[in-house]
């Protein structure tokens, strides 16, 4: 197999994500997509990304006390691990249909909760993978290909 | 250098001799906090503080102190020396500041704790 | 890649490097080198940006002279619908279009005609809902090119008919030939435009390789003449073609407006512009059918080259499209449906992204470049300022990485190596040795035991925290503690205390007794606040590897050997 040099380099970013603070959501899936783009990623895949990353991160704005979410960049893959303490996803084969929200009226209120974050979440990735304690917290390993390169 | 020379050097009173004021000291620190004290020591090492409780002699012990030296005339309570009587660690007591006596024993040639040799679990970075 | 024609230039005698531009530009196109703005051609999208925000007008656009005119036989004028709004309310659309004519053109032709064509093919594409959702105007071309170079991932979303301009231009150039006889090539259609990025994008579309333009005159220098001519014109109201629909194209929400149904969104000014297109990256906003987006606030009635206030053409426009709204259509709608099935609105090309933002070709190589990138800008102090020429902490570090600037740029990683610098020579002065005449100040010469702060760097091989402070600085004794109500009770003005104490009341105890400095021993770094406040404080921060042991015995041996 012929090795690309490029493909030993790695990045890696590190946000924490607060809960139900609005005025900051979405703040870190924006400084990825600025990355992905300065990085010359196909724009297709920043979109993805940046999506993906988004509704992870608003997940935790709206369901969990805190989180973190951190992003490895190699040129062949991206991985966003996101994880949270929150109550947790009981039925996760429920979360993954579409329309399913346990958000309050309150959030659904500001354009939220309608129930298209994890199906939208497993549309952009490559590979999703989840992982939830109710009580405890849950977290999502997002993996998207960079196949065309 | 021999803890009895050290008590000559700062002219220190000695509060408890635990019988062992010829053993041989390899180096010094100075510190007033636990917590670094805590971080900073090993075995065979001479401590200078300015606090004078039982929780230094509590320390001293756990960190196989050679002795202690009470600096700025700090003279501890009758339940301090009893613990360290107790515990069989010297103490002394000094009249000068802290500066003074780590500045005498230091160019009477004997060595402060350095990263060299200070154990190496613990990192000060 | 091409050779990008650009409207916006740089007036260099007047420009005096004053760093403004820079932060406006929303493609951080701008940077100041050599005290002179300088645009880089890939990045700029001509918006005009810099051109509003300049306090010495040295952003100039470039649009033709109207002596171009004579190099047609048969000439057409093409004004945009935002010229009709820059006169008094009283002055009629036919008025002005009769004042062109006198000007010198033989014909008029407006673009809100074509606005009205436009408007059309728009409710047509809308309704079949072919690509991805929200459908993006493609009338800005400032904003076509932002998402180009910004958001490559949304020029797929950019609507695939061409500008009013272009299709204004074409109709009126077809039917001249038709009735002169003509060739093409001997008809001129002169766009008067309210903004650079039109004056671009007549020279070179985005969508289509050429454009049907051959000529464009700003608002603003034709405006002296319209208005004088304007007085004296009779009306022949049939001069005047369009309707409301076309003619409110010319404030932001007019586009929408026209369109009429659906879920549209309008947003003006190139930076709500951003942050909406970000929020269609992000979220996609699948939920909005369009998105009127312009890059001038208020729209092209707020355009860099237009002479009327914005808020006050805003009335006028609205004013006009109610007035002319009734008006029956100049082209029937079944012919504009004709023109719209058989292409003439559609771009030949489909539009492709220009990520010029990226660091390098190649993703690997990107990615180190990107992880240097994030360290430079750990080093750089945050404040965005601008005096280095790049318009923040961020793209200064880019452009270290990417080879076309030095971290020196920056004034305050300068300022600590000038500081370093003058540290040092300090140091060096002092290692003269004896018989070369060291420096012996009068004090200790008459047996005062004094050391000097530069001194106490040297012996404890000690770094100096914060500003550089006086080196000469006077040490008249020591004191070691840990415990700041003994440092308060016993130690001496002059002093140097040794403590591995970090935090701010440090400096507090010290500043209060006049300490000379303070030495944080143990290799333990002092917190930022104490480093702010040591600063406030002109206090000496010392920071020592060497325990507060040693440290205290090195200063007393040297000390005591003076004696």
């Amino acid at each position: 197999m012929n090795k690309d040099p490029g493909d030993e380099q790695a990045m890696s970013l590190e946000f924490s994500l607060e809960s139900l603070n609005f005025i900051r959501a979405g703040e870190a899936s924006s400084e990825l997509k600025q990355r992905l783009n300065k990085l010359g990623f196909r724009p297709e895949l920043v979109r993805r990304a940046a999506i993906a990353a988004y509704e992870a991160e608003m997940n935790v704005i709206i369901h969990a006390e805190k989180g973190t979410m951190k992003v490895e960049i190699t040129p062949a893959r991206l991985l966003v691990l996101v994880e949270d303490e929150g109550p947790g996803i009981s039925n996760i084969e429920q979360a993954m249909q579409e329309g399913f929200s346990t958000a309050s009226e309150a959030i659904r209120e500001l354009g939220f909760g309608a129930g298209m974050g994890l199906p939208n979440i497993k549309r952009c990735a490559d590979d999703l993978e989840i992982q939830s304690t109710p009580g405890r917290g849950t977290r999502l390993k997002i993996t998207i290909n960079n196949e065309q390169r | 250098m021999k803890l009895s020379e050290i008590q000559q050097i700062l002219e220190a009173e000695v509060l408890v001799a635990a019988g062992n004021m010829d053993q041989e000291i390899e180096m010094a620190f100075s510190a007033d906090l636990i917590s670094d004290i805590l971080v900073m020591c090993r075995e065979h090492t001479l401590l200078l503080t300015g606090m004078a409780h039982m929780q230094v002699i509590k320390t001293a012990e756990i960190c196989d102190l050679a002795a202690v030296v009470f600096v700025r005339g700090k003279r501890p309570g009758q339940e301090v020396i009893d613990l360290a009587e107790k515990k069989g660690i010297p103490v002394l007591l000094s009249r000068l500041t802290m500066y003074e006596s780590s500045g005498l024993l230091f160019s009477a040639g004997l060595p402060g704790i350095s990263k060299k040799n200070r154990t190496s679990q613990e990192g000060l970075e | 890649m091409g050779i990008y024609y650009h409207s916006v230039r740089l007036d260099r005698e007047k420009c005096k490097g004053c760093v403004n531009c820079i932060k406006k530009c929303p493609t951080e196109a701008i940077r100041v080198r050599g005290g002179k703005a300088e645009i880089n051609e890939t990045k700029c999208i001509d918006c005009g940006e810099c051109i509003r925000i300049c306090p010495n007008q040295a952003k100039i656009v470039v649009t033709d002279d109207l002596e171009k005119l004579q190099e047609y036989e048969y000439t057409i004028a093409l004004p945009a619908p935002a010229l009709f709004s820059q006169f008094k309310p009283e002055t009629e659309p036919a008025v002005i279009l009769e004042a062109l004519m006198r000007i010198g053109f033989d014909r008029t032709f407006e673009v809100a005609v074509g606005a009205e064509l436009i408007t059309q093919a728009i409710r047509e594409e809308i309704l079949l809902k072919r690509e991805k959702k929200p459908y993006i105007s493609s009338a800005c071309p400032a904003v076509v090119r932002l998402i180009q170079v910004r958001f490559p991932g949304l020029v797929s979303h950019i609507i695939r008919v061409r500008a009013p301009m272009e299709i204004a231009a074409r109709m009126a150039k077809e039917a001249a030939a038709r009735e002169t006889s003509l060739p093409l090539s001997r008809i001129g259609a002169f766009f008067i435009t309210p903004c650079p990025a039109k004056a671009t994008a007549a020279k070179q579309p985005v969508g289509d390789d050429n454009s049907w333009i051959d000529g464009v005159f700003s608002m603003n220098t034709l405006y002296r003449e319209l208005h004088h001519k304007a007085k004296s014109v009779t009306v022949d109201a049939r001069l005047h073609q369009a309707t409301g629909l076309g003619m409110g194209w010319g404030r932001a929400g007019g586009e929408n407006k026209a369109i009429g149904s659906g879920s549209l969104l309008s947003v003006d000014g190139i930076h709500s512009v951003v942050a909406v297109l970000e929020e269609v990256e992000k979220s996609g906003m699948g939920e909005i059918d369009f998105l009127e987006t312009q890059a001038c606030v208020g729209g092209c009635i707020g355009g860099p080259l237009v002479v009327q206030n914005p808020f006050v053409s805003r009335v006028l426009i609205r004013k006009m499209a109610e007035k002319y709204g009734r008006k029956p259509l100049s082209i029937p709608e079944e012919q504009t449906a004709k023109m719209v099935a058989g292409g003439y609105m559609a771009t030949s090309k489909i539009i492709q992204p220009r990520p010029v933002m990226q660091l390098d070709e190649d993703i690997g190589r990107a990615l180190s470049k990107m992880v240097l990138l994030e360290k430079t800008l750990q080093s750089l102090p945050g404040l965005d300022c601008g005096s280095c020429g790049s318009p923040s902490c961020r793209a200064l570090a880019e452009d270290i990485v990417i080879g076309v600037a030095f971290e020196s740029d920056c004034i305050f990683k300068l300022r600590e190596r000038v500081g370093i610098l003058a540290n040092e020579m300090v140091e060096l002065a002092q290692k003269v040795p004896p018989a070369m005449g060291r420096l012996q100040p009068a004090a200790r010469e008459e047996g005062i035991v004094r050391l000097f702060l530069s001194e106490v760097v040297e012996i404890l091989d000690a770094g100096l925290k914060g500003d550089p402070v006086d080196p000469l600085r006077q040490v008249t004794g020591a004191y070691c503690s840990d415990l700041l109500s003994d440092v308060m009770a016993n130690a001496k003005e002059g002093d140097i205390w040794f403590t591995i104490q970090t935090h701010p009341n440090v400096v507090a105890v010290a500043s209060l007794l006049n300490l000379s400095a303070v030495v944080i021993t143990g290799g333990k770094e002092p917190d930022p606040e104490t480093m702010d406040k040591a600063k406030q404080e002109n206090l000496p921060l010392l920071v020592t590897k060497t325990g507060s042991f040693e440290a205290a015995g090195k200063i007393y041996c040297f000390l005591h050997e003076r004696k």
